[in-house]
């Protein structure tokens, strides 16, 4: 038996996989979860930090109210003096913003973040990189610039990843400038690879531990198995005696152990079965010979007047003739048995059949002084599917049987009946019945029923086995009951064939 | 004059061995049940029975225990058509054993044998 075949290496791979396959699963949604976990506390904190600058900067607005206004106006009325007086108040403006910015961004915390405040044309007005952060401007390039919405993207810088934010800021209705923060993703990412890490390791451990443990359980559970192995191997052909026998053991093992047992119980039954057969087989055949031989030694011993020696091979062609009938008998047993292509079957009305057979045997019943009585009163046509030859040697067997085993002068009566679907033939005498501890065996090969007086010698006890067969041949039955000292019924019972 | 009991339920057989058994000089009883054995063997002590293994009812082989056990120093031949190995197998101890095919002239000396031979104990 190779490793890789057995029951305990498969059933440790077998639930080593299936573990492995819900850890990683298991992991898979944790470290999924896990992200996007991490993300979106990301964009909230971005989000969290850009309503600070945005309320920073309605601060900055409402101080500066006027000079916005003022400058607006400016700006829409046309002279380029005016633009350019609106150019410095700008710069003023930006001036003022990045001294209150520098003031106010230390006292809020946005470590690690970067930030920047543009005008709606896409000018830089402030900008800090907190903590030493990379080149912003790059950054903030790659970041598209939306006046309208607020919009989260994830920008790439020196390897790094970066997580942006861009949040238009509106006051009074009016857009004046748009805040772009961005903070690194590297933490988040070492969390993730950290989590992955440790849970490939757990996996792995588990799967290990697991399969060691497996096979472990495995063997304890498969013990038993052995064991049926060993005494299975105990039990030979010549001794069919020995049973399995487990201690305390596990449903199933005794299920199996249990099914072996039964089986040797039907092996060693059809063993003796076999073996009585074959002991009755020569037994049946070799007292004939034993018979002639006797006679054929004594007759030549010493000369004889003629009549004697006539006599010896009268009775010497008798017991020929017997044991012709004995092989020919099993012959017939055997091929009813395994060639059923010996019987041609026909559609036959069941009434006309026994009425023949009730006119064949009439006769015979009537020279050995019994009365053969049909009743074959049935109020509709049956018909049967039968090899006519054969079920009329099956009745004449019943018939002869009920004339060997009845008082002379008593009545047999053959009657034919019928239910939905089966058509029965009954032989009925009146004779010695059959004492119940035999009934159940005379259907077996080569049984008699001991010391019974029949109006007729020989027997070899094959007539009813062959007979029960001829039925069973027929996909029908042959049953009997009986009452000693009341006579026997025989009932042949056959499927109807439309 | 030895006696000799026959215990045999096929006639014929009975029938022969008993008539050339006479014509060598014995005297000789027929039985063809264990039961009416039994009875014979009880009141008639013979010196040989010559004991059929298959019979109806009670078989040879469980009479043989009965007599054993009763009469210890009886001498049963067995004569059986089984071959010897299997009356062997049956009745392990008894005085001989003939295989009814090997035919009277065999038969004459198993019994002579078995009749000339010491009483087991």
């Amino acid at each position: 038996m190779s490793m890789t075949n057995s029951i305990r290496f498969k059933t440790s791979i077998l639930y080593t996989s299936v573990l492995g396959c819900i850890l990683v699963a298991l992991s898979v949604v944790n470290f999924l979860s896990l992200r996007s976990l991490l993300f979106h506390n990301l964009d909230s904190a971005l989000m969290n930090d850009a309503l600070q600058v945005q309320t920073m900067l309605e601060l900055f607005e409402e101080l500066d109210m006027s000079h916005v206004i003022t400058f607006d106006m400016f700006d829409r009325a046309f002279s380029s003096g005016m633009r350019e007086a609106y150019a410095a108040s700008q710069y003023r403006k930006i001036r003022l913003l990045r001294r209150w910015w520098e003031e106010e961004a230390s006292h809020l915390r946005l470590r690690k973040r970067f930030v920047s405040v543009f005008d709606m044309s896409r000018n830089l007005l402030v900008d800090m990189r907190l903590n030493g952060g990379p080149d912003l401007e790059f950054i903030l390039r790659q970041v598209d610039f939306n006046k309208d919405s607020v919009a989260f993207e994830t920008v790439r810088f020196n390897g790094e990843k970066i997580r942006t934010v861009n949040y238009p800021f509106r006051y009074k209705n009016r857009f004046l400038y748009v805040v772009q923060l961005g903070v690194s993703m590297t933490p988040a990412f070492v969390v993730l690879n950290t989590f992955l890490f440790y849970a490939l390791v757990a996996v792995a451990a588990i799967l290990i531990i697991t399969l060691f443990m497996g096979r472990f359980i495995a063997a304890r559970v498969l013990d038993p198995v052995d064991q049926v192995v060993s005494l299975a191997n105990s039990i030979s052909h010549q001794d069919l005696s020995g049973r399995l026998t487990l201690g305390n053991t596990d449903a199933e093992m005794k299920n199996l152990v249990d099914s072996f047992n039964t089986m040797l119980d039907r092996l060693q039954r059809s063993f003796a079965q076999i073996h009585d057969f074959s002991s009755h087989v020569a037994h049946e055949l070799k007292t004939p010979l034993a018979i002639i031989k006797g006679e054929l030694e004594v007759a030549l011993m010493s000369d004889r007047p003629l009549d004697e020696y006539k006599q010896v091979m009268t009775l010497c062609l008798e017991e020929v003739d017997r044991q012709i009938r004995i092989v020919d008998d099993l012959l017939f047993l055997a091929r009813a048995e395994y060639r059923t292509d010996i019987f041609h079957f026909e559609r036959v009305s069941l009434k006309e059949f026994v009425h023949d057979v009730h006119e064949q045997f009439g006769m015979v019943a009537l020279e050995k002084g019994h009365e053969l009585v049909l009743d074959d009163r049935i109020d509709r046509e049956l018909f049967v599917n039968i090899d006519k030859p054969h079920l009329r040697r099956l009745l004449f067997n019943l018939l002869n049987n009920a004339v060997k085993y009845s008082y002379k002068g008593s009545k047999i009566e053959l009657s034919v009946s019928s239910d939905k679907s089966n058509g029965f033939i009954m032989v009925k005498d009146s004779g010695r019945g059959i004492a119940t501890e035999h009934i159940g065996r005379i259907f077996d090969k080569f049984y008699r029923v001991p010391n019974v007086e029949a109006n007729e010698s020989f027997s070899c006890g094959l007539g009813l086995s062959i007979a029960s067969s001829i039925a069973r041949v027929h996909s029908g039955s042959l049953s009997v009951e009986s009452e000693p000292g009341r006579g026997s019924v025989f009932t042949v019972s056959i499927p109807l064939y439309d | 004059m030895h006696r000799i009991l026959i215990v045999e339920d096929e006639k014929r057989i009975a029938d022969r061995y008993t008539s050339f058994l006479r014509d060598q000089g014995y005297e000789v009883f027929t039985c063809s049940t264990a039961s009416e054995a039994y009875d014979v063997f009880k009141v008639n002590p013979v010196d040989l029975v010559l004991l059929d293994i298959n019979m109806d009812q009670i078989g040879g082989d469980e009479l043989y225990r009965v007599l054993h056990m009763f009469f210890r120093d009886a001498r049963v031949l067995v004569s059986s058509v089984y071959c010897i190995d299997e009356q062997k197998r049956r009745i392990p101890d008894a005085s001989g054993y003939f295989d009814k095919a090997e035919g009277v002239r065999v038969l004459l000396n198993r019994v002579r044998e078995v009749l000339q031979a010491e009483p087991s104990s």
